[in-house]
């Protein structure tokens, strides 16, 4: 059965205080607020890309303190070494004067972390991440050691035609849930924080959520409905950004090399779960995957050098997807249509 | 169509089936707005087949416009055609339940109600209508209308404008006319009826083969038929005239010793007894229904000799039977216009019966035995009245006078027209017309020919120049379409 309407309230007042409070600190950037919720019910990782001084660092560091989550940050540079984040066996005398090599854990041991412009690091230290990013793990010399739950890595890059940036490989960037844009603020937004913040420093989050809270949260989304319709709409949407695919459109058979993943299938069913819930409903709508489509398939679709020629963005493919394709499956003849909602995407 | 779904839960069984009824009604609609499309494109798929069938039916071979009413047989099952497809093709519950979802942001809850309970929140779904569905008719519309005047044009094109078909040659009128004396020939038992049968099947034929590219050879073929049924007919008559000749000398000899009974001796009577037996003989061995009515009794009289009266009387009766029979025959030949009228007469004067001369003659010869010689002759002219240029006495003597010189003679030169056939095989096809000719004033046209200057499909022809020799074959070429 759905979750009903009290259980769904209460979940739903947290959300919002959650989402109140994000807004408070980071002026301007409701949507983008709402996505990197709509992650963090997901427990997806999350990937935010954006120039320098746009608040990407502001907004995790904020999550964190809402959250009541242990936050630390890695500002990734070009030595930085695998060590540095996952952690490093160091030689220690013990009280009995015997020598033995201890595990010093690294940043990565938290719940929250920030990996600060990742695509500054090298590769090597860039796959480091992998395991923790997938399994919520480290292994190191032979020995797993699991990760504090819950664990999410929210990555800011600069955009890759910086110097010195590192572009980040598919196998990495499949494992973000979402890739989202920072991008800038409008005139009005930029004035309030002018005059309301000294030296740009937000306000602590005054009603952070407890770890039951979150928990609830959690509990909240398993019982998040899916229907058969909407999840064989995103299925199609996934299928879709193949070149070959039926229902490709034009944009996806010229640009694209390879489409998504079933992992972005799997993604953008818990990012539509999570939307709905900080939507108020109990059932996932297909509104909610159009939400959350771009965000999740954005970063996983391998554009060819056509793309590139002809400027076009894997933003625009997908949006041609989610145009094209009809939410329902309806198969109409041309000239037989059925109208849509006001404010419905044709 | 609105629905409230406010209901739907464990305890609205009501309210789930009005969301039943709802996609139902939906679905319904929807799978209408299909079939009503579909069927006018099926129909218009139709509609160009039909009229392009029709004008080429009408085009390469002259089909009557009723012929082209068939076409409506298509019309149900083009109907048909669409509501199975429409069926086929029209979304399924399920993707109109999500339709329905969409249209009424409902972000899934109808598709969650469609699936399984959904508790407290079926009281909080608002009302749904479903969204209009609309059909864009303008470029189907224009093409059925399109096909429909296309149909309309191969429905009313005159028959004036459409091409004659070169082959066709109308001789319905000389077959009919020599079926009909087929008929009466088969009918009199002039011609076996396994004859008769070929005879009709080659006609059949003829009819069939007739080609315009080749008038000759079909009139060539209809001619010989029409002599050897004529040839036929003419056999026929003069076997019935000579028939009746014979009956009627037989019927003569009959009443003349009715007569002369009494009068003459017993040996003269027996031999002319025997005598009539024989002619009676003859012409029963010819004559089916004269045989029938000779009984045997009195055959057996006569090769005695000893008729009685009655059984002469008899006798005579049924000559004279047989006489009217052969006559009705050659009357119905005559009347079938296979024999000439000439012919009737030359039988009612072969039947002419002169008893009351023959019996005076026979009554007043001592002996008779002259004219009982007379009447045995072999085809009886010996007898008084009779005889004749192509008939007379085998022994009489031929007498010449007045011998002709043949010296300085000559046959006179004289150019003979061609013949019917020769002068069919000469012609050249210059044109053809459904219209009647119009007749143009004298002097204004060639000297070529009848036809010289007629322009195909015109309908003009040289009225002055239409020789008489020509004007039946004329006529009847331009009466055949209206047969």
């Amino acid at each position: 059965m759905l979750m009903q309407p009290d259980e769904l309230r209460a979940a739903t007042a947290l959300t919002d205080r959650a989402l109140t409070q994000l807004d408070r600190v980071l002026l301007g950037r409701n949507h983008l607020h709402r996505m990197v919720l709509a992650g963090i019910l997901s427990r997806g990782h999350i990937l935010l890309e954006g120039l320098p001084g746009v608040g990407k660092t502001a907004l995790i560091k904020a999550l964190g303190q809402i959250m009541r989550l242990e936050f630390r940050r890695v500002q990734f540079t070009p030595d930085l070494m695998p060590s540095d984040i996952l952690g490093t066996h160091i030689l220690r005398e013990t009280a009995g004067g015997a020598r033995e090599m201890t595990f010093q854990s690294g940043p990565v041991f938290t719940n929250i972390l920030l990996a600060d412009e990742i695509n500054r690091a090298s590769p090597k230290t860039q796959s480091a991440l992998l395991e923790a990013m997938q399994e919520h793990a480290v292994t190191l010399l032979g020995n797993t050691r699991p990760l504090p739950q819950p664990f999410f890595v929210l990555a800011s890059q600069n955009p890759i035609e910086l110097e010195g940036t590192y572009p980040l490989p598919e196998a990495q960037l499949d494992r973000f849930l979402f890739k989202l844009s920072v991008g800038d603020v409008p005139v009005d937004v930029l004035e309030d924080i002018i005059s309301t913040r000294r030296r740009g420093e937000p306000p602590q989050p005054d009603v952070p959520l407890s770890p039951d809270d979150v928990a609830h949260l959690f509990a909240a989304m398993e019982r998040m409905y899916l229907p058969r319709a909407v999840s064989r709409y995103i299925a199609r949407l996934v299928a879709a950004s193949h070149p070959g695919n039926a229902e490709a459109t034009t944009q996806v058979s010229t640009y694209v090399t390879y489409g998504a993943s079933p992992r972005a299938a799997i993604a953008m069913a818990e990012a539509a779960r999570a939307y709905a819930l900080l939507s108020g409903r109990p059932s996932v709508g297909f509104e909610d995957v159009r939400a959350v489509a771009a965000a999740v398939m954005n970063h996983r679709l391998i554009l060819n050098y056509k793309a590139r020629f002809d400027q076009v963005g894997a933003l625009a493919v997908v949006q041609s997807l989610l145009d094209a394709l009809d939410e329902a499956g309806l198969e109409l003849p041309p000239d037989v249509q059925i109208e849509k909602t006001k404010g419905t995407p044709a | 169509m609105g629905i409230s779904l406010a209901a739907i839960g464990p305890d609205s069984g009501e309210a789930a089936v009005d969301l039943q009824e709802t996609v139902g009604r939906f679905h319904a609609h929807l799978r209408r707005v299909l079939t009503i499309r579909l069927g006018l494109r099926f129909l218009l798929v139709w509609l160009m087949l039909w009229a392009a069938a029709g004008v080429l039916a009408r085009v390469a071979f002259r089909a009557e416009q009723s012929l082209l009413l068939w076409g409506l047989v298509g019309l149900p099952l083009a109907g048909a055609a669409a509501v199975f497809v429409a069926g086929r093709k029209t979304p399924s519950a399920s993707v109109l339940r999500a339709v329905l979802d969409r249209h009424g942001r409902l972000g899934g809850l109808l598709l969650a109600a469609g699936e399984g309970d959904v508790g407290q929140w079926g009281r909080q779904i608002p009302l749904v209508t479903p969204p209009t569905v609309r059909w864009r008719l303008g470029r189907q519309a224009i093409l059925l209308l399109a096909a429909l005047a296309f149909l309309a044009v191969g429905f009313l094109i005159p028959d004036r404008y459409l091409p004659l078909r070169p082959e066709a040659l109308e001789i319905g009128r000389e077959v009919q006319q020599l079926s009909e004396k087929l008929a009466v020939l088969k009918q009199e038992e002039v011609l076996p009826p396994e004859k008769a049968e070929a005879l009709q099947q080659d006609l059949e034929r003829i009819r069939q083969g007739a080609l315009g590219s080749d008038p000759a050879k079909t009139m060539e073929a209809i001619d010989h038929l029409e002599r050897s049924i004529a040839q036929s007919a003419a056999e026929a008559a003069e076997a019935a005239i000579q028939q009746t000749e014979k009956a009627a000398r037989a019927e003569e000899l009959a009443d003349a010793l009715q007569r002369l009974q009494e009068k003459m001796d017993a040996k003269q009577l027996g031999e002319a007894m025997k005598e009539l037996g024989r002619l009676a003989e003859e012409a029963a061995a010819e004559n089916r229904a004269l045989a029938d009515a000779i009984s045997e009794e009195l055959k057996e009289a006569c090769n005695r000799g000893d008729l009685t009266a009655e059984q002469l009387r008899e006798l005579s009766e049924a000559l004279a039977e047989c006489k009217g029979l052969q006559y009705q025959k050659l009357d119905k030949l005559v009347k079938a216009r296979l024999v000439d009228p000439a012919e009737l007469e030359r039988l009612e004067r072969a039947g002419e019966c002169d008893g009351e001369t023959l019996a005076l003659a026979l009554g007043d010869c001592e002996d008779g035995q002259a004219l009982l010689a007379a009447i045995q002759s072999p085809d009886g002219d010996g007898l008084p009245g009779r005889g004749g240029v192509s008939r007379g006495r085998g022994d009489a003597a031929m007498t010449w006078s007045q011998g002709a010189n043949k010296e300085d003679v000559h046959f006179q030169e004289k150019v003979l027209p061609p013949g019917a056939v020769a002068s069919l095989k000469a012609s050249r096809m210059t044109g053809v017309s459904a219209g009647d000719p119009t007749a143009e004033k004298p002097g204004g046209g060639s000297t070529g020919g009848a036809l010289g200057t007629a322009t195909a499909g015109s309908g003009a022809a040289q009225g002055q120049l239409i020789l008489p020799e020509h004007e039946k074959a004329v006529r009847r070429y331009f009466e055949r379409g209206k047969k």
